[in-house]
């Protein structure tokens, strides 16, 4: 598996919450060489390996923030909503795709510093005041665009040095493609286990996509794979994992400590470099939803450290992908909690 | 010819790049001169001898960054060559140095902000690009210290004949000219595709020097606020509004009799034509119009959106209506 290749397509996809289509197409392309696959009713996609023991599922979010149309002006400028956290700091004359019917370009607008208060200069717009430019009057706009069609800021796939990249949308396309990068060492090694894999929707407007796969799948343990803050020179490192550390396995309160220790136990003996995140109770993860949906599950978080997270510039290193994958490849191989 | 030019790179004082397309597409009939600030001046032979000295001219640099220091966890901090809000520089990516290194500049998470962090962007002496180098040394093989860097930026036509590009402002000027010394003209004109705008009309001011013309057009691209929720007083210009022609802005109080002709100039050709509402901008005719002597100067600007931006958006149609009225003055002022 070429994973950089993997990674470009999955970032060259749309897919806010609620509206994850075009990515579950290009994400089942993959997943459906591994085992049947299927989306649920919403709009999670689900691929089962049949295999021995008890069902381990493997879970990571297929949507991306964005934003949302809500209304559009006299001037045919469009009204925006959030559709998750974005980074609104970075959202200024940045080039956008309108998800309408069709594909409609535009900027977002960007107030001239003339028009601008003193002391005003570096404040960031509110969402009321961030507008798309489509270069269309009302008539035009209104035919074109549907009052909630999305809208992601355009992005160029870049190499930066050494084995980072940057791209929207890492968050959390590098997590499919670290649990891609596993099944792919599973077949090579003909490892038998019975694997569930989500990539579920919604992840980042309330994780109910997550919750509602996991309630229907057939496994009693999972590991979710999400992205987490990598150090940058203003933030604390306490609150950091290191780009190109290796994955940063979760302790919570709210996650199993058998899994945890079981994840951090593989690393050490296959070599894999790894570091910790240490959270207080939950964790700002699918890992939340899905311990407790249904009849309960066995629950570990293993985090993909990336820098400028909700921004259109994230930045990760493809080894730290890989090192995710393998040790998802290693703990899947070793039966997990429940089949040890 | 935009898209072309405004994918090349080329912030003040390094205006090579732009420089050499611009003398590869200068008809071979057309002598030029290139001079110590890197201007290029060239004489374009009309129908007829000019009666007066006309000078055009554009500006080939943009606004962009260079670098100023490594850090030793290998992250570049940089200054802006001309004058560029911290609203769009942050969370983009640039291509820095010869080398084509690219980077991107963003800070801490959203999620890690205090509310105060939230709500004001960091200014530009603490922001960073970020090439993906693991340390200095690291980073030095990609950089050096005074490698410029730029906005990555797509050149894109949307909607209803619009276009966005980084550094429309001033490669639309450098367009239209190309085009003016590539077709037929009726009296004998001096094309110049001057330096260093961006960080104070340095190069107009020396070109205007050498070349002692009696009228100059200055061909721009200027600053046009009509969005919605910006009171129209306040709009300065309109795209699909025609060319603009101000009668004073911050560099320049404009000779009134001249902006009169060069507004009947336009009435009378049938070119839509528009002046700003706000005193606001500047362009090389602050220089021009005080050179040597002194220069009846004109400006003839594209209304543009978002200036200063990765994402500069005008109307195509509004090029034209530039275009129209540049040939019309040029041939008004050389037999005036």
């Amino acid at each position: 598996m070429e994973i950089l290749d993997v990674l470009q397509n999955l970032t060259a996809c749309t897919g806010t919450p609620g509206a994850e289509k075009a990515a579950v197409e290009v994400a089942e392309k993959y997943l459906c060489e591994y085992g049947k696959t299927y989306t649920d009713k919403l709009g999670n996609l689900i691929c089962e390996i049949n295999g021995t023991g008890k069902g381990i599922l493997l879970d990571a979010h297929i949507d991306r923030v964005g934003l949302i149309v809500t209304a559009i002006t006299p001037e045919g400028f469009l009204h925006v909503g959030f559709c998750g956290g974005i980074d609104e700091r970075t959202l200024c004359a940045q080039q956008v795709t309108v998800h309408s019917k069709k594909e409609i370009k535009g900027v977002i607008i960007s107030t001239p510093p003339h028009l601008k208060a003193d002391g005003d200069e570096r404040q960031t717009p509110k969402i009321d005041e961030i507008l798309v430019d489509i270069g269309m009057n009302y008539e035009q706009a209104s035919k074109s665009v549907q009052l909630g069609d999305r809208i992601t800021v355009d992005s160029q796939f870049l190499y930066l040095a050494g084995d980072r990249v940057s791209a929207a949308g890492f968050d959390d396309r590098c997590g499919m493609a670290a649990i891609l990068y596993a099944l792919d060492i599973l077949k090579t090694r003909g490892c038998d286990r019975k694997i569930t894999v989500v990539f579920s929707t919604r992840e980042e407007v309330n994780g109910s996509g997550a919750k509602v796969a996991s309630y229907n799948a057939d496994a009693e343990e999972f590991v979710a794979v999400d992205v987490s803050f990598a150090k940058t020179p203003d933030s604390n490192a306490e609150k950091c994992g290191i780009l190109g550390n290796g994955p940063m396995i979760g302790y919570a309160a709210s996650l199993d400590k058998e899994v945890s220790d079981k994840l951090k136990a593989l690393a050490i003996e296959n070599r894999i470099p790894y570091q910790l995140e240490i959270m207080g109770g939950r964790t700002g993860t699918n890992a939340d939803s899905m311990s407790t949906s249904g009849s309960g599950y066995r629950s570990g978080l293993v985090s993909i450290p990336l820098r400028y997270m909700h921004t259109s510039v994230e930045v990760i290193s493809v080894n730290d992908i890989k090192n995710t994958g393998w040790l998802l490849a290693e703990y899947i191989c070793d039966g997990g909690v429940l089949n040890a | 010819m935009l898209k072309e030019l405004c994918l090349l790179n080329g912030t003040s004082g390094r205006e090579k790049a732009v420089r050499d397309y611009i003398i590869e597409h200068i008809p071979s009939d057309c002598k030029y001169t290139v001079d110590r600030l890197g201007n290029i001046i060239a004489e374009k032979k009309g129908k007829h001898p000019a009666k007066n000295k006309v000078m055009l001219s554009a500006h080939m640099d943009e606004v962009g960054f260079i670098i100023t220091y490594i850090t030793d966890e290998g992250f570049l901090k940089f200054a802006n060559v001309g004058g560029i809000d911290e609203r769009v520089i942050f969370g983009r990516s640039v291509t820095v140095g010869d080398r084509n290194t690219h980077g991107v500049i963003a800070s801490k998470a959203v999620h890690q902000l205090s509310n105060e962090e939230a709500n004001k962007l960091p200014c530009v002496d603490d922001m960073y690009i970020d090439i993906g180098a693991k340390d200095k040394k690291d980073a030095e093989k990609y950089v050096s210290l005074g490698d410029t860097a730029y906005f990555n930026s797509d050149y894109l036509e949307f909607g209803d004949g619009f276009v966005k590009a980084k550094a429309l402002d001033d490669r639309m000027g450098c367009a239209i000219l190309l085009e003016i010394i590539n077709s037929e003209v009726e009296y004998d004109l001096t094309v110049c595709f001057v330096t260093q705008e961006e960080i104070g009309t340095r190069g107009a001011a020396v070109a205007a020097y050498n070349v002692k013309p009696d009228y100059a057009v200055v061909v721009e691209g200027t600053t046009a606020s009509d969005i919605s929720d910006t009171p129209d007083s306040k709009k300065v210009c309109k795209l699909g509004g025609g060319a603009v022609v101000s009668y004073m802005d911050r560099g320049t109080v404009y000779d009134f009799e001249l902006y009169r002709q060069a507004m009947q100039v336009a009435q009378s050709n049938g070119i839509k034509c528009q002046t700003k509402t706000v005193v606001a901008g500047g362009n090389d005719a602050a220089a021009i119009h005080k050179s040597g002597a002194g220069v009846k100067t004109i400006a003839v600007s594209v209304p543009t959106r978002y200036i200063h931006s990765p994402s500069c958006v005008a109307k195509l149609e509004d090029i034209q209506s530039v275009k129209q009225l540049v040939i019309s003055l040029a041939g008004e002022f050389a037999n005036d």
